[in-house]
């Protein structure tokens, strides 16, 4: 009896303490929801915190999604609903675990993935990993994804993804009232994924950077392995699988368009790359990129959203929830963003053209 | 695997559940597996010299045994008194060098992997003063983790068995035990047979107290190494490492913390050492006794590593105390100084000077050391021989030494001797130590204590007043130790939710206020270096 006494109260004490820990992790995390520390805080669980099944496209990619794409824009345009699952870097891989999260809490038709990390075999910095991975809720694909060989991670970073904490807790002396108010709700993002960006770094090389050869360009086999895995899970869930490739003059190219191609070809994927159709977005680039045809600025972005959104009309039986009561939130999301736009073009007329 | 990482805590946690799953016979095995584990696991190859150690005294042992049965045996068979001596003598001598010899092999590895490039470059330099055209290269040897502890401990058996304290043991797996124990090689504390052995050998019974009380001092040693040592070493590090750029009070201010940091290390390894051994019902011996509430430096060395001082106290001390040289010396100041106080003192002050000597070695091979040894003993000597003259003044001037105001300053002009101590032991060299001690007395920058530039100085605002809720914490737990309170009894005694209250509190307070993880580079115990 007394041997049960302890073993149970052993037990009761570590599940407490187990409980404990969990509990007060998430006030350590940064909460990654502002300009300074960047929006992949509210970016990613943003979309945790979108109604269950509500979602029609879920976008997934990098950088050139969270800001080259606005799924507000599309909504304001056609009237249906999207999400850019995406953070920097981020891998074929971690798009893949990003796509299991995904098809847990919606049933979107479509799945568009930029594809533009594809030709990269290295996987994110622990860095990196810790936007998308310290944002998502803990569940067996974040452990997976995390625990997954091809990431490369060593033990001390698989410890620290997973419990991070062993990073984090020197935060304590810099907690401020929202590390404890945002520790336990998913942040919702009015924006969906998109991180509204501004200031104008004209891109000033080969404006015809779609001739441009590089023949050390291929994608690589584990990115192909993620790609089929991604192709099968869409299948296996009924959902629509789209490759795209958003407008990158400093990243893309004639090979890279070539072998994307083929290889969805080949697998029977539709690609829309948006790089061929730069003319008719008629995209500036003196104005639409942010930083030199890296990233899209605001102006970029909505042009490539309304394309985009266009071409997923016109190719998906795509819903217009715009008279549906239940969207409501979405038209009211909508009147923030055009404020915060507005705001935005406020700054630029004070500050010039290149303020943008 | 550090002694203050996860793995540490889940290897002891294993070693427990197969401690008392096994049974009684084997219980002593799982020990010795987990202990080569161990150290396999944080020194690779570098075991062979663990094991070489081992054999050697082994053998050692074994051999002085028979000597010792053989002459026994003779002697049992002759009736005359002077063949008797005769074999006994010659008995005595075989084994004086056979110990010696073990000494030597087992004390010159640790010389020529420790000392070797100190004596080469020593020589070196001598040579170049002489103009000799001799060189010395320098070698790069890897120091086996925790062997200068682990050879006292080993020597100390062999001394033992040939001083006839005790029989040597013929299962070599135990006298393997003894030496490699996994919780103590690293930093001690340095364990004698007689007390450590048997309780290694003996199967204990599962106890719930044991290993509450076990993982309790674990707890409170992880807290003073990983919340106030490491945190003081952000500031410490900086200042000694830079010790130019500073004025003296916040060089003041460094040694104080440094003085704090290697007391709250070595002391919380030493708990957790110790804590870990009570989980498995053995209790090791005190390494420290709240030392900076001793009224001398003497008392201060019983109660600061303890166990090296009761090594050089009894090897090194002792030994020379009674050996003919010494008594020849004795004989020679009572002839000089007739029965006065310092004929008395002139034999003591040349045991001790071996014994501060070696001291300094032990903890590495530089000058600084060796003056820090000799420090103490200055030190020492300075006050022995001024007792006289110092008792005459506190008669005349009536001090009353029995009151608390008298003890207070005992103990402030102990700490400040420490202090000094401290800054000779942590500062890079013998010179920078005498820089920054000057530097002490320019007085110069008194308003960094209030324009905030103290606090970029690897410690923020936040970071000193955890020091100083620590040190708090210490020093209460320090003073209730010293009144005799068993704090572990008491809280044994409290209700459940307070208890738990207390543990979790604790356990969160290391989690979280804790210097560990890649958000900063975790020192390593100072004293797993010697």
């Amino acid at each position: 009896m007394k041997k049960l006494a302890i073993i149970t109260k052993t037990i009761l004490f570590l599940l407490i303490g187990i409980i404990l820990f969990f509990l007060i992790t998430p006030i350590f995390i940064p909460k990654m929801v502002n300009e300074k520390l960047g929006f992949y805080r509210a970016i990613i669980q943003g979309f945790y915190a979108e109604p269950k099944n509500s979602l029609d496209v879920v976008i997934l990619g990098d950088s050139s999604v969270y800001k080259g794409i606005s799924p507000i824009k599309m909504w304001e345009e056609y009237g249906f609903t999207s999400y850019n699952f995406a953070s920097p870097s981020q891998k074929m891989w971690d798009n893949y675990y990003c796509l299991k999260e995904v098809i847990k809490y919606q049933k979107p038709k479509v799945i568009v993935l930029n594809i533009d990390q594809a030709f990269t075999e290295e996987p994110m910095v622990e860095m990196r990993q810790r936007f998308l991975y310290n944002n998502m809720p803990d569940s067996i694909n974040k452990v997976k994804a995390i625990m997954d060989p091809v990431q490369k991670n060593k033990k001390k970073d698989i410890a620290t993804l997973l419990f991070p904490m062993i990073r984090f807790h020197g935060r304590w002396s810099e907690l401020k009232d929202e590390d404890f108010l945002l520790a336990y709700s998913n942040y919702y993002y009015a924006f969906k994924g998109y991180q509204m960006t501004k200031g104008a770094k004209p891109y000033d090389g080969n404006k015809n950077y779609m001739q441009k050869e590089n023949k050390k360009n291929k994608i690589g086999p584990k990115a192909k392995e993620y790609l089929t895995k991604m192709i099968e899970t869409c299948r296996e869930n009924k959902i629509q699988l789209l490759f795209i490739e958003t407008p990158a003059p400093k990243t893309w190219n004639k090979t890279k368009h070539r072998e994307m191609k083929k290889w969805a070809i080949q697998n029977n994927i539709p690609f829309f790359d948006m790089n061929l159709v730069t003319k008719d977005l008629q995209m500036d680039w003196n104005k639409d990129t942010t930083d030199k045809g890296y990233h899209m600025n605001i102006l970029g972005a909505e042009k490539i959203s309304k394309c985009l959104g266009n071409y997923l009309k016109s190719q998906y039986q795509l819903p217009n929830h715009k008279e549906d009561a239940n969207y409501e939130q979405w038209e009211k999301d909508t009147q923030e963003y055009e404020f915060k736009k507005q705001e935005l073009y406020q700054e630029i007329k004070k500050k010039g053209k290149n303020a943008i | 695997m550090s002694i203050n990482s996860l793995y540490f805590v889940a290897f002891v946690a294993m070693v427990c559940i197969l401690y008392y799953i096994f049974p009684k016979k084997a219980k002593w095995v799982v020990l010795l597996i987990a202990s080569y584990i161990y150290y396999f696991l944080a020194s690779n190859k570098l075991i062979v010299f663990l094991l070489f150690t081992t054999v050697s005294i082994y053998l050692t042992a074994l051999l002085l045994g028979k000597i010792d049965k053989k002459a026994k045996d003779k002697c049992k068979e002759i009736e005359e008194k002077e063949v008797k001596k005769k074999i006994k003598h010659k008995a005595k001598t075989k084994k004086k060098w056979v110990v010696f010899l073990a000494i030597l092999i087992n004390f010159g590895f640790l010389a020529c992997l420790k000392y070797f490039n100190f004596i080469a470059g020593n020589l070196n330099s001598l040579f170049a003063l002489c103009h000799f055209q001799i060189g010395i290269p320098f070698q790069k040897f890897i120091l086996p983790l925790g062997i200068s502890y682990y050879t006292l401990q080993a020597v100390s058996y062999v001394i033992d068995v040939y001083r006839g304290k005790y029989e040597p043991d013929k299962n070599i797996g135990r006298v393997a035990l003894f030496v490699s124990f996994f919780p103590q090689i690293v930093e001690g504390p340095i364990g004698r047979y007689e007390h450590l052995a048997t309780q290694l050998y003996e199967p204990h019974k599962f106890q719930y107290k044991n290993l509450k009380f076990g993982a309790q001092l674990m707890l409170w040693g992880y807290f003073k190494k990983m919340v106030i040592a490491d945190r003081a070493g952000l500031f410490v590090n900086e200042v000694f490492a830079h010790y130019a750029n500073y004025t003296g009070v916040t060089i003041v201010l460094a040694i104080i913390l440094y003085t704090v940091q290697i007391y709250a290390e070595f002391s919380g390894c030493m708990d957790i050492v110790r804590g870990t051994a009570q989980m498995m019902g053995i209790e090791m011996t005190e390494n420290f006794k709240r030392p900076f509430f001793s009224t001398s430096v003497q008392e201060f060395w019983r109660r600061w590593h303890i166990t090296l001082g009761a090594w050089l106290k009894d090897y090194i001390f002792y030994p020379i105390s009674f050996s003919k040289f010494t008594a020849h010396l004795t004989n020679i100041a009572k002839k000089i100084f007739r029965n006065t106080y310092l004929s008395k003192l002139i034999p003591a002050a040349f045991a001790l000077f071996f014994v501060w000597l070696g001291n300094g070695i032990w903890h590495g091979a530089s000058w600084k050391y060796i003056f820090y040894g000799l420090y103490y003993y200055i030190v020492m000597m300075i006050g022995m021989l001024l007792e006289p003259l110092s008792n005459k003044i506190l008669d005349l001037l009536k001090v009353n030494t029995k009151a608390f105001s008298y003890r207070l300053w005992q103990m402030f002009r102990t700490t400040i001797i420490v202090f000094i101590g401290m800054m000779i032991f942590r500062s890079h060299r013998l010179l920078d130590a005498w820089k920054m001690f000057c530097s002490i007395f320019t007085f110069k920058g008194i308003g960094t204590l209030f324009d905030g530039s103290l606090f970029n100085i690897g410690c923020i605002p936040q970071d000193f007043i955890i020091l100083i809720i620590g040190i708090a914490l210490m020093f209460v737990v320090g003073i209730l130790q010293e009144k005799g309170y068993h704090i572990r009894e008491r809280i044994a005694k409290q209700n459940l939710p307070f208890r738990w209250l207390l543990y979790y509190g604790a356990i969160f307070a290391i989690i979280i206020f804790g210097i560990y993880g890649p958000g900063y580079v975790a020192s390593d115990f100072i004293y797993g270096q010697f």
